[in-house]
């Protein structure tokens, strides 16, 4: 086999590989956003740790992708950090460079579907940790009896040790 | 992934995270109100288009589902339970203290300290018949006997109309709650077909149905359309959005204290437990059964000191006169004729015998400790203590036993408050765990989310 073909086999394993784990990464992105729904905090927390692991797994695959990337760059004569991968695929065999262009479009869609579902859960978390800390704030000032509801329902502070949501205060 | 489809899930967490706040909010404005159930926000991810199939689309954000109270039913169960038990025997605790007080004993104006008196009174006139101080002692001693005598028993029977008009006031009582428990379900019903669970009012029907408890033995029953059953004795009290009162009606036969119907048939009540049953007890058994041996002491003493009166003679020679009037303690006083002339005690135990003779002033002064009650087994001092020590003996078993059931009562409520009951401190931990959880996961998603869009960008065609 040529090197060409070689390096291509290689790309091409490591973008099939590289779909499978975000494979996982889209398992573990659901996941996480049923836990942000039950304030499972346990199961969020684990979750964030196999990401977190996928994750390391995924830089080395990156690597190896992109020294595939750089020995066809290199054999093709083309600049190893413009070069895409249909551009890729031109230089290639046709039966290989059928298999980097599909390995490729399958590692796009669900790199994009993992995304969608990450960006999501990115917007739960800041809603959430928004009204969480809004929250944490309120009971701390309720919790060190630092302010009481008013007659009229308003918050104010107590110079006193009233109690807290005493409304006669 | 659309713009309008992230747009609208972004907007549905938003929305979801509201509800979960203004729960919240309404726990932790809610942790000092009485029967509040902590309620929690219910959510699920609202699946994307095409799930389960190989062409399906990230999901569409979270949606509300609900708001659950967070509540043992069992526990509620086994509270009522609790409750009736301690409503019984509170009131009668109550009331067995109030006739341990009547009774006033220890003390100089109880029955045995004015009864001991009176009996010495004699014994002073045997040694001293003409004289016209020992016999005004004799008979101040003996009005002051009788006045004691009826105020005892006068105290003991209100007691009982007391205990009647807390009857009444509790028939009253539970058909307010039947009626505001029928009302509720008619409200909780509405709600619960449009999807609200109705939690506060569910609260508010809660509540109700344990003040019932405490006052009768009722059985409830949810149906499945969110309305409660109520029975008191298998009649029904509350049924869906319908409440069948009770009502009361003077009995003649028992001093027009009141006796227990349902409207619905006229039948009476049979109450087994509660407050009512506590109070209907006390009415109806104990304070009648102190009140008849009250009266049975002091028949004797009227039977047996008229007895002894009438055989002698006084100062001024005639005999057969009675010293007391009345037949037990809801009537007895001192003979007016008398009272109103004091040479008429018969202290004298023959005619010839005059002046001089106190013979039957002795007499008198010895029935004190003859034994002329409990069949010939007690004498009226005994016998008086025996009733004193049995109404603090039931007294103090009574407070023990109330004190017992109120124990329960409160370890089942602490049961049930520490699953529904809202405790500000929980909730601070809780809010502190997850902010952790969402500052770690949110710096594993921005890594996540780089390095996705950099493959993406690497991937573009």
């Amino acid at each position: 086999m040529s090197n060409l073909r070689m390096h291509a086999v290689a790309l091409a394993a490591a973008l099939d590989e590289q779909r499978a784990l975000y494979v996982q990464m889209e398992e573990i992105a659901q996941g996480q956003q049923h836990a942000l729904l039950d304030s499972d905090v346990n199961g969020l927390t684990q979750l964030v740790e196999r990401q977190e692991q996928l994750i390391e797994h995924l830089s080395v695959l990156e690597t190896d992708r992109m020294t595939a990337v750089a020995a066809i760059a290199a054999a093709t004569g083309r600049d190893v950090d413009a070069i895409s991968l249909s551009e890729i695929a031109d230089a290639l065999p046709r039966r290989e460079a059928d298999v980097v262009r599909a390995a490729g479009a399958a590692l796009r869609v669900q790199a994009q579907r993992a995304a969608a579902l990450n960006a999501e859960n990115a917007r739960l978390l800041r809603t959430s940790r928004a009204l969480v800390d809004r929250w944490i704030g309120y009971l701390r000032g309720m919790l060190t009896r630092q302010i009481a509801y008013g007659a009229d329902g308003a918050v104010r502070g107590t110079a006193d040790k009233a109690r807290v949501l005493d409304r006669s205060v | 992934m659309g713009i309008s489809t992230t747009l609208d899930s972004a907007m549905r967490a938003l929305l979801a995270q509201q509800y979960a706040t203004d729960t919240t909010s309404h726990n932790i404005a809610n942790a000092t109100t009485p029967g509040y159930s902590r309620q929690r926000v219910r959510l699920a991810a609202v699946p994307g288009a095409n799930a389960g199939t190989s062409g399906s689309q990230p999901g569409g954000g979270v949606q509300f589902l609900g708001i659950e109270r967070i509540r043992d039913t069992f526990v509620d169960f086994q509270i009522r339970g609790a409750m009736q038990s301690a409503g019984q025997s509170g009131a009668r605790a109550r009331s067995l203290q109030g006739a341990e007080l009547t009774f006033q004993e220890p003390s100089d104006a109880g029955l045995h300290a004015v009864m001991d008196q009176f009996f010495n009174a004699w014994r002073d006139l045997a040694t001293n018949p003409e004289s016209s101080a020992a016999r005004t002692n004799v008979v101040q001693t003996g009005a002051t006997f009788a006045t004691t005598a009826q105020r005892l028993e006068g105290g003991l029977q209100n007691l009982r109309t007391e205990a009647d008009q807390r009857i009444q006031q509790g028939v009253n009582d539970v058909n307010a709650l039947a009626t505001s428990i029928a009302k509720l379900n008619g409200q909780i019903q509405m709600l619960r077909a449009t999807g609200d669970p109705a939690a506060d009012l569910t609260d508010q029907r809660d509540q109700a149905l344990d003040s019932l408890s405490k006052i009768v033995d009722i059985t409830y029953r949810e149906q499945p359309s969110g309305s409660v059953d109520v029975q008191l004795g298998g009649h029904s009290l509350v049924a869906a959005g319908q409440a069948f009162s009770i009502y009361t009606t003077p009995n003649v036969a028992n001093n027009n204290y009141v006796d227990i119907h349902y409207t619905d048939g006229n039948a009476l009540v049979p109450i087994a437990n509660g407050e009512l049953k506590g109070l209907l007890t006390q009415r109806d058994v104990d304070l009648t059964k102190r009140i008849t041996d009250v009266n049975t002491l002091v028949g004797q003493v009227i039977t047996s000191v008229n007895n002894a009166h009438s055989t002698g003679f006084g100062l001024d020679g005639l005999s057969n006169r009675a010293f007391f009037t009345g037949v037990d303690a809801s009537n007895i006083a001192v003979d007016p004729a008398v009272s109103s002339n004091p040479n008429a005690v018969a202290a004298s135990a023959t005619a010839a015998g005059i002046p001089g003779d106190g013979s039957n002033a002795s007499v008198m002064s010895d029935l004190q400790y003859q034994h002329l009650m409990g069949g010939g087994t007690a004498t009226f001092d005994e016998y008086y203590a025996g009733l004193v020590a049995d109404v603090g003996a039931a007294s103090r078993d009574a407070a023990s036993l109330d004190q017992a059931q109120q124990q329960v009562q409160t370890g089942m409520q602490q049961l049930r408050d520490s699953a529904a009951g809202v405790n500000l401190d929980e909730e601070m931990i809780q809010l502190t765990t997850h902010q952790r959880a969402y500052q770690a996961a949110a710096r594993v998603i921005t890594i996540a989310d780089d390095m996705l869009n950099t493959l993406i960008n690497r991937m573009a065609s």
